[in-house]
């Protein structure tokens, strides 16, 4: 070829290689990045090997992109969570020292529904596995269990573990003691609050336990006067208003503390703002 | 210094039919100080027969000895000066790292590589290049950086396979006067080439190869007298044909 | 003996020294670790883990890289080019020419591994230095070492391995093919046994004994993966561990190059 149709052709066939570019950029401006759902984690491990963590962390970030990238007025959770939630499980079970993903599996699924708050404690639970000197993701199983999904009781159970652990913060006793009184458990947390009394060396803190054992102690007189109730007339009270006079002088009040909380056959006490 | 004894080698089979044997029942010896030349056409065996003395390829049946020991003893390799057919090298050495470690494995101290590499280097004349990678030399400088490691350790028998491979008319007449000059100080030499005019000039023994078998294996006069002519080549040819005769009869 | 084995492996060394595609693999390591300071940006929390893990597997790419084009291709070359024939032709043994093959790789191994190292523990206090402790708490030298460590025992036992291929099979590119094979089956294989064991418990039997034998052919190299120790204080590895681990692969690469000696010591060398 000469010259001259070198400079001739060259810069027409780049013109035209621009021009198909730029008609490309301008269909795909619009395109919004899928979450796309991976492959297996013992696939994965099989594949990446030695990358296997960074397979983990890639997978992560390409979630963190997709979740940064959606437009949250418009955007339905329920329409990517399954993806997603199928994604942070092989994460984790790929990596389950890698901490992001819990943290945003607890951000983007524990409130989408109960199902997706389930896989979520579920996913969680790798996470407490792999850093069992933890607190937080533990924390986080709770808080779904008595915020989502109205379990106190399992809620209280998994506080109740983690406070048995060294170097537990104290509240985690309390919120165990809290939420098993919700779930109607009242001796239970009657015991509990009183040993926690003798383990606490603050005296404002014990003050308010002791406090906290009267009032447990007048719902568990509630719940005495509903098993009454039950043996004279063969039926649950419909309402605790029911039970005075005859089997209680009066309903206790607990200010804004608690209040009672009736789910037949069991009397409960909830902090007022859970309502 | 060299008996091959009955000797067979066949190649791997190849797919759907068998491969022809590289050597058929060859025998042949070279006494010292005495220069063999092997010859033969394309896939004659003469490479084989080379690789085999080597040690590089086993022989299917047959015993092949060097110094009176069996081929696979790696003592002899001290005693042994080797040049391939193709210059082989590691692209990106020198020759000055080559000869350090033909040195070093053949029990040479540091100075003695030293001095005998410079010798031989300038011998053939290429210390200007020892220091550059053996990859940027031409084919003859190659074939001379060859000669220079087979000669390194001063060794009694020398095989050389293919030597004017590649030269130039200047190159090989230069390779001719080295081989010449090694067979006056003694050394055994056993060569294989298909330039047979050089043959002629050097061999005192000449061993003509066909499709793996011996076809003479005697004095090159002897050759020429068995057809009357007055060169090897004719002489050469003048074999193969009664050989190919031979076989349509057969 | 061991001057012999020297001698060639100084050779193998300066080859590879002087090839350019050396210098090559270690500017690509190289950018890849500084880009390793784009690549935790997306990460929120867990940075420190996430650099290390970064740093660490571009060191494998890169020594992977090297064992499948360049050791393999050593081998390779070394008969395509009938180089093995200029060395042979020395005294020295077939045995001692795995051996001398073998250490050349394995230093030039180590080189651009303890280069990486070096260059990666800079990155890594680079991005420990330039975010908020809570991220980052921990960079333990001592077990960024050991993961090193660990990485060059996997990339020993690989090349052990090349070697042993390069003497059962002519040409570069079916060894190449072989040994990414070894390397998938060795990968592939925990899971496989973890799988059985998640589903059949010890009533497998007989599967999870085949299972774990082919382990002791195809190696768990999980057991050398020591990345996660890196950003952790105190490390649980306890020293039989390790000394388990060093005594397996001390035994590993006799086995593997004692087989591929006796192939080589064995076959034409055509």
């Amino acid at each position: 070829m000469n010259r001259v149709a070198h400079l001739l052709i060259l810069p027409l066939v780049l013109a035209t290689y621009i021009g198909a570019f730029m008609i490309q950029e301008r269909l795909f401006r619009g395109v919004v990045m899928e979450l796309r759902p991976v492959p297996s984690s013992r696939f994965l491990q099989a594949t990446a090997g030695y990358f296997k963590q960074l397979a983990a962390e890639v997978i992560f970030v390409q979630s963190g992109v997709f979740l940064g990238g959606i437009d949250q007025a418009k955007a339905k959770p329920v329409e990517y969570a399954p993806t997603l939630t199928h994604n942070y499980r092989q994460v984790t079970a790929l990596y389950p020292e890698f901490q992001d993903p819990y943290y945003y599996t607890q951000a983007y699924l524990a409130d989408v529904g109960p199902e997706y708050t389930r896989a979520a404690n579920e996913i969680l639970a790798n996470g407490r596995k792999a850093h069992p000197e933890s607190f937080i993701f533990p924390f986080f199983q709770g808080y779904n269990h008595f915020s989502y999904l109205d379990e106190p009781l399992e809620a209280a159970a998994i506080f109740r573990e983690v406070s048995l652990q060294p170097k537990a913060p104290p509240m985690f006793a309390h919120l165990a003691v809290i939420l098993s009184a919700e779930g109607g458990m009242l001796e239970a947390s009657i015991i509990s609050l009183m040993v926690l009394i003798k383990s606490t060396e603050d005296e404002a803190v014990k003050q308010h336990y002791q406090e906290e054992v009267a009032m447990f102690k007048s719902a568990l007189a509630v719940q005495k006067a509903v098993n009454a109730f039950q043996v004279a007339r063969i039926r649950t009270p419909a309402t605790l208003d029911e039970l005075v006079p005859e089997f209680l002088p009066a309903l206790p009040t607990f200010g804004q503390a608690f209040e009672l909380t009736w789910k037949p056959p069991v009397v409960g006490l909830k902090r007022p703002s859970r309502k | 210094m060299i008996i091959f004894d009955n000797v067979w080698k066949r190649y791997a089979k190849e797919l759907f039919r068998p491969a022809p044997p590289a050597l058929q029942n060859v025998s042949f010896a070279l006494e010292r100080g005495h220069t063999l030349g092997l010859i033969g056409a394309n896939g004659a065996g003469k490479s084989t027969s080379i690789r085999l003395l080597m040690d590089f390829i086993r022989p299917d049946q047959g015993t092949i000895r060097l110094f009176d020991r069996p081929a696979a003893d790696l003592s002899l390799r001290n005693r042994v000066g080797y040049l391939p057919e193709t210059a082989s090298f590691p692209a990106n050495l020198t020759v000055l790292d080559l000869i350090r470690f033909t040195g070093t494995t053949c029990g040479m101290t540091p100075q003695q590589q030293r001095e005998r590499g410079e010798h031989l280097l300038n011998e053939l004349g290429i210390w200007e290049a020892r220091k550059k990678r053996l990859r940027t030399y031409s084919k003859g400088m190659q074939q001379r950086a060859n000669f220079v490691l087979a000669l390194l350790n001063d060794p009694v028998l020398l095989i050389l396979d293919e030597p004017m491979s590649g030269l130039d008319p200047l190159g090989r007449g230069q390779i001719i006067d080295l081989i010449q000059r090694l067979k006056n100080q003694g050394k055994t030499i056993l060569f294989c080439s298909h330039i047979l005019g050089d043959v002629d000039r050097l061999v005192d023994r000449l061993l003509v190869l066909h499709k793996g078998q011996v076809l003479f294996n005697d004095q090159p006069g002897d050759l020429l007298a068995q057809f009357g002519v007055t060169n090897i080549e004719a002489a050469f040819l003048a074999l193969i044909e009664q050989q190919s005769g031979e076989c349509h009869v057969a | 003996m061991l001057p012999k084995i020297w001698s060639l492996a100084r050779l193998v060394l300066i080859d590879g020294l002087r090839r350019h595609a050396l210098i090559g693999l270690i500017l690509l390591a190289f950018g890849l670790e500084v880009g390793g300071l784009l690549f935790v940006d997306f990460i929120p929390r867990d940075i420190g883990r996430a650099s290390a893990d970064f740093i660490l597997s571009v060191g494998w790419l890169t020594g992977f890289l090297f064992l499948l084009f360049h050791a393999v291709q050593t081998m390779a070359w070394d008969e395509e080019r009938r180089t093995i024939h200029t060395i042979l032709a020395r005294p020295i043994s077939r045995s001692q020419y795995v051996l001398g093959v073998f250490l050349g790789l394995a230093v030039l191994l180590l080189l651009l591994n303890a280069i990486l190292a070096a260059l990666g523990f800079g990155v890594l206090v680079s991005i420990k230095g330039s975010i908020k402790a809570v991220y980052f708490t921990h960079l333990s030298l001592p077990h960024y070492l050991l993961a090193w460590a660990g990485l060059f025992c996997i990339e020993l036992m690989i090349l052990a391995v090349i070697l042993l291929f390069s003497g059962l099979v002519r040409g570069g590119f079916p060894v190449l093919l072989l040994t990414v094979s070894y390397y998938f089956i060795c990968t592939g294989l925990p899971v496989v046994r973890d799988a059985f064991a998640t589903r059949f418990g010890e009533a497998a039997g007989p599967l999870t004994t085949l299972l774990k034998g082919l382990t002791m052919v195809f190696p768990d190299f999980g057991r050398f993966d020591f990345k996660a120790l890196v950003t952790r204080e105190s490390a649980p590895a306890a020293i039989q561990h390790l000394t388990t681990d060093l005594l397996l692969l001390a035994l590993y690469l006799t086995i593997a190059l004692w087989l591929a000696a006796m192939v080589y010591q064995r076959r034409d060398l055509q």
